[in-house]
């Protein structure tokens, strides 16, 4: 994707009245000679995308942060952890999600008495052909809900950690590929913590976003119980009703169209800032890590994306700061004692950082 | 502020009847005496001039009623109005203070887009211009004529933001993105303005997008449709002035009583002004006029001066030369100087025999001498007064009175130069062709005095029947000590602040400034506008280790105490 030409239509149409996340949707991307396949790809996958959101509201009403973090998160190989409160429709979303990229879908259950072989599988003996088989485990599939993954214990964490840091399985020496895409959206219950194993910061990075969900409003809950009742519109009717937008392959082309959004060095400087602000803050005890800087940027090539947009803006960024960072910082026992909220420090972190103007 | 008002007004009722009951206290022996024609004049004079504190069918003072006696029997229809015009105050109070907000968040003037202010400098910090003096629209233009449009639609852009920003349509800090102003504008045709001015800047700035003189020259023009579409927020509704004219109306109602113990002032019924000599002057055909000070316009038209001293130390010696100056000016002049009663003093003259006295007013004491108006260098500061013996002094106006200046006798002829009732008396002072009249004791000559004594309307009349007819008449009402100025506007602005202590400024000027701090409050910087207000945290650290610690002193269970920090921090934690 290069620069479009001299013509640009911006002011060639006027453009609608910009919602909360997608404000320049309309008239942004420009089509250049040169690069008109590109442009017009990009378009397509915007609208592609955008249709993928509308299908999803279908099934999930309300929680637009969530539906976008788990697209976000999608395009770009990236994985989410939700924490929220059961009964908000977790397992709906992500069956919904795979029906629509027509993708492989399994649920894992943690419990405490989870073992790794549980989730990637194992060598069983084959009597007949008189060696060992592999039986793989629910993590082959395209995508993944790791249900309460506190639950489990640290090994298993680990085990599924490695998994989807690496996209493959070593048993016995052997590796065993999963097949792109590989998403996990892992959940745990914030209000229970007996019995429960908190995942470590350093485990805890590897998830791209931590999307935390609360209870949906009052129309939208209203809208909800409807649908349930409803004949038509209940989600157990609508998801077999839902028709793939995309495939695997597509899914992972558009990881590669990412490349093609701009990304201008001032957003690199200033999504560095942010991050590196983390780490001087007086009330975080630890920052973030650079892995976080790269994540921000990787997925704010998507909200551009979902703008039909051929570059990132700050807005961009800052939409997916608090998802990005928020289970990369420590905050300080002083700060926990006075009751800040991880959110409210960095939303005075982002706050103190320039945004770039010229 | 209301508290403060109520307190405000309550103190003010009080002191009105406390100094007329101070009045009449001093007064009591005032006896009604048989009144000539000119001294009829005064009665009419105060019966048409419907004092509240005069009782026109006896000639008397009214009775007042003491503070306590207003406890006790509270006019329940002045209550009852009080109290509803504080009902009303308050409202519209709030109701013009959200208007000023309003059209202070509204009404910026629009500049002419060749003579852009300055970006305030606490506004945004842009790199260019952490000065706060880079003026962006002439970097625009100043681009876009060298080509560069990329830095025109730049700089432009931050010139909307700027724009935006005194229009308090947005609130500009460095960390607002363009979403957040997005979200920030809610007028329709301004904020589809500012949207395609972003997407253009975004395009161009992040995206790398070409910008050629065509596309500056359609966001200039979507820049011009921006800025034309500000000023219809400017467009005020009739309700802000209806309501500030309530206030304004409410203000004189509620607490706003006048001041009615101003002394020597002529405006007011104050029983210690001097309204009713105004009145009765007027009333015998002369034009009578007030002046603020001494103004060089006014001085010219005037004839007559009436001067009452409301300064413990008098006049001082540049405005008592400015003054001799004006009687040397132009023949028939005259100047009627009220001193103080304090200005008259007692002396013990055992040094003068001719002070001697042989008969007087003061018949246990010795002969007073009074030492008159020390400041006043037309009289010496010897002059003595004595009183010969057999004078009539407790049936009214002396005609038989004895004048000492530089212990040398003047001789004092009826209706002459000297006037004697009581303490009071008046001495005729020639300058040049011109005449000061020195009134001694002065306070003979206010409302109250004069509608209490006949003897000082003998007083008055006669100082009135002293001036030519159809003369022009003017009172000063500066406070303390007035001067004059060549230039008028200076004379009147000589104390820059002293127009707020003339009714009914002064208790205007009270209530707005109340109103302006409080508008104040919202502007000034360091408090902030209130879109998004500071969030404070609701626990202090400090207090908790505090706690702890008294935990653990009370407890002496160290692990106890630690246990309930554990407890606390978890909880802490699942809030958070």
């Amino acid at each position: 994707m290069s620069i479009p030409d001299k013509s640009s239509p911006l002011f060639n149409e006027t453009p609608e009245m910009p919602a909360d996340t997608d404000h320049d949707k309309s008239s942004a991307a420009a089509p250049g000679d040169k690069e008109n396949d590109t442009a017009s790809g990009l378009q397509q996958l915007s609208r592609t995308i955008d249709e993928l959101r509308t299908q999803l509201h279908r099934v999930f009403i309300g929680q637009d942060s969530l539906i976008d973090g788990l697209l976000i998160a999608l395009f770009c190989g990236g994985h989410v952890l939700i924490e929220g409160v059961p009964g908000l429709g977790k397992t709906l979303i992500a069956k919904a999600l795979s029906r629509l990229v027509d993708c492989k879908f399994n649920r894992i259950q943690f419990t405490p008495d989870l073992m790794p072989s549980d989730i990637t599988g194992s060598h069983v003996f084959n009597m007949k052909t008189r060696e060992f088989q592999f039986y793989p485990g629910p993590v082959f599939t395209n995508i993944l809900l790791a249900d309460e993954i506190n639950r489990a214990p640290a090994k298993t964490h680990s085990a599924l950690l490695e998994i989807m840091e690496e996209s493959h399985v070593t048993l016995d020496g052997k590796h065993y590929e999963i097949e792109p895409p590989f998403f996990t959206i892992a959940t745990q219950n914030p209000i229970e913590s007996e019995g429960t194993y908190a995942l470590p910061e350093a485990q805890l990075d590897r998830f791209m976003f931590k999307l935390v969900i609360d209870y949906p409003p009052e129309a939208d809950e209203c809208e909800i119980l409807r649908n349930a009742i409803s004949d038509n519109n209940a989600p157990d009717d609508v998801l077999p009703d839902l028709t793939p937008l995309l495939d695997s392959e597509t899914t992972c082309n558009v990881r590669r169209c990412l490349q093609d959004i701009i990304v201008d060095p001032k957003i690199i400087e200033f999504a560095n800032a942010i991050v590196r602000r983390t780490r001087s803050w007086k009330e975080v005890y630890h920052g973030a890590s650079p892995r976080a800087g790269i994540t921000l940027l990787r997925g704010a090539r998507v909200p551009a994306l979902m703008a039909g947009r051929d570059f990132v803006t700050p807005d961009d960024l800052l939409d997916l700061c608090l998802s990005t960072l928020r289970h990369r910082v420590i905050l300080t026992p002083e700060a926990e004692v006075e009751g800040r909220t991880v959110d409210g420090i960095l939303e005075d972190i982002i706050q103190s950082v320039e945004v770039p103007r010229f | 502020m209301t508290q403060l008002l109520i307190r405000l007004a309550d103190s003010a009722r009080h002191v009105l009847p406390l100094a007329a009951l101070l009045i009449c206290v001093f007064c009591l022996n005032a006896s009604g005496q048989e009144a000539d024609d000119r001294v009829d004049a005064f009665q009419e004079t105060l019966s048409h001039g419907n004092y509240p504190w005069y009782d026109k069918a006896h000639d008397d003072a009214r009775p007042l009623r003491t503070p306590q006696q207003q406890n006790r029997e509270p006019s329940g229809v002045a209550r009852l109005i009080n109290i509803l015009a504080w009902i009303l105050l308050l409202p519209a109070l709030l109701y013009l203070l959200c208007r000023i907000v309003v059209a202070a968040r509204e009404k910026v003037d629009l500049q002419p887009l060749g003579s852009e202010p300055q970006p305030r400098q606490s506004a945004i910090k842009l790199p260019v211009a952490n000065d706060g003096t880079y003026d962006y629209y002439a970097a625009a233009s100043q681009a876009a004529k060298v080509s560069d449009f990329r830095s025109a639609i730049v700089c432009l852009f931050n010139h909307q933001l700027g724009v935006l920003n005194r229009y308090n349509l947005i609130r500009l800090d460095k960390s607002g993105s363009n979403h957040k102003y997005l979200r920030q504008l809610r007028d329709g045709s301004v904020r589809s303005a500012f949207q395609k001015s972003t997407l253009v800047f975004e395009a161009v700035f992040f995206g790398r997008h070409n910008a050629d003189r065509d596309l500056y020259a359609k966001f200039e023009a979507n820049h011009k449709n921006l800025e034309q579409a500000l000023p219809k927020l400017t467009t005020v509704s009739g309700g802000t002035g209806a309501a500030t004219a309530l206030l304004l109306a409410l203000l004189l109602i509620a607490g706003c009583s006048r001041h009615t113990i101003e002394y020597g002032h002529s405006y007011g019924k104050s029983i210690n002004g001097s309204s009713v000599f105004f009145d009765y002057l007027e009333a015998r055909g002369h034009v009578v006029r007030r002046m603020f000070d001494f103004q060089e316009n006014d001085l010219q038209r005037a004839n007559v001066l009436v001067l009452f001293n409301r300064h413990k130390d008098g006049l001082p010696a540049e405005s008592i030369a400015q003054l001799n100056d004006w009687l040397l000016d132009e023949p028939g002049r005259v100047v009627i100087y009220v001193a103080r009663d304090y200005e008259v003093h007692i002396d013990h003259p055992g040094a003068d025999p001719k002070n001697t006295r042989t008969g007087s007013f003061f018949d246990d004491e010795e002969i007073p001498t009074y030492d008159v108006f020390t400041d006043w260098d037309t009289v010496s500061t010897t002059a003595h007064y004595g009183v010969r013996q057999g004078d009539p002094l407790a049936d009214g106006v002396s005609t038989q009175a004895e004048l000492f200046l530089d212990n040398h006798p003047l001789s004092v002829d009826d209706g002459e130069n000297m006037l004697v009732a009581h303490e009071a008396f008046v001495v005729r002072q020639p300058v040049g062709k011109s005449e000061i009249y020195l009134v001694a004791n002065g306070s003979c000559l206010l409302n109250y005095q004069l509608a209490d004594s006949h003897d000082n309307r003998q007083i008055a009349a006669n100082l009135a029947n002293r001036l030519a007819e159809n003369r022009v008449v003017y009172f000063i009402e500066g406070h303390q000590q007035p001067g004059i100025s060549s230039d008028s506007s200076d004379a009147w602005f000589q104390n820059p602040f002293s127009f707020l202590f003339v009714e009914p400024i002064n208790w205007l000027a009270i209530h707005w400034l109340l109103v302006g701090f409080m508008f104040m409050l919202y502007r000034l910087p360091i408090f902030g506008r209130p879109h998004d207000p500071a969030e404070s945290s609701h626990r202090e650290f400090a207090a908790h280790i505090e706690a702890y610690g008294n935990l653990m002193q009370h407890t002496g269970n160290t692990n106890y105490a630690g246990q309930m920090i554990r407890n606390y921090l978890e909880t802490v934690r699942r809030k958070s």
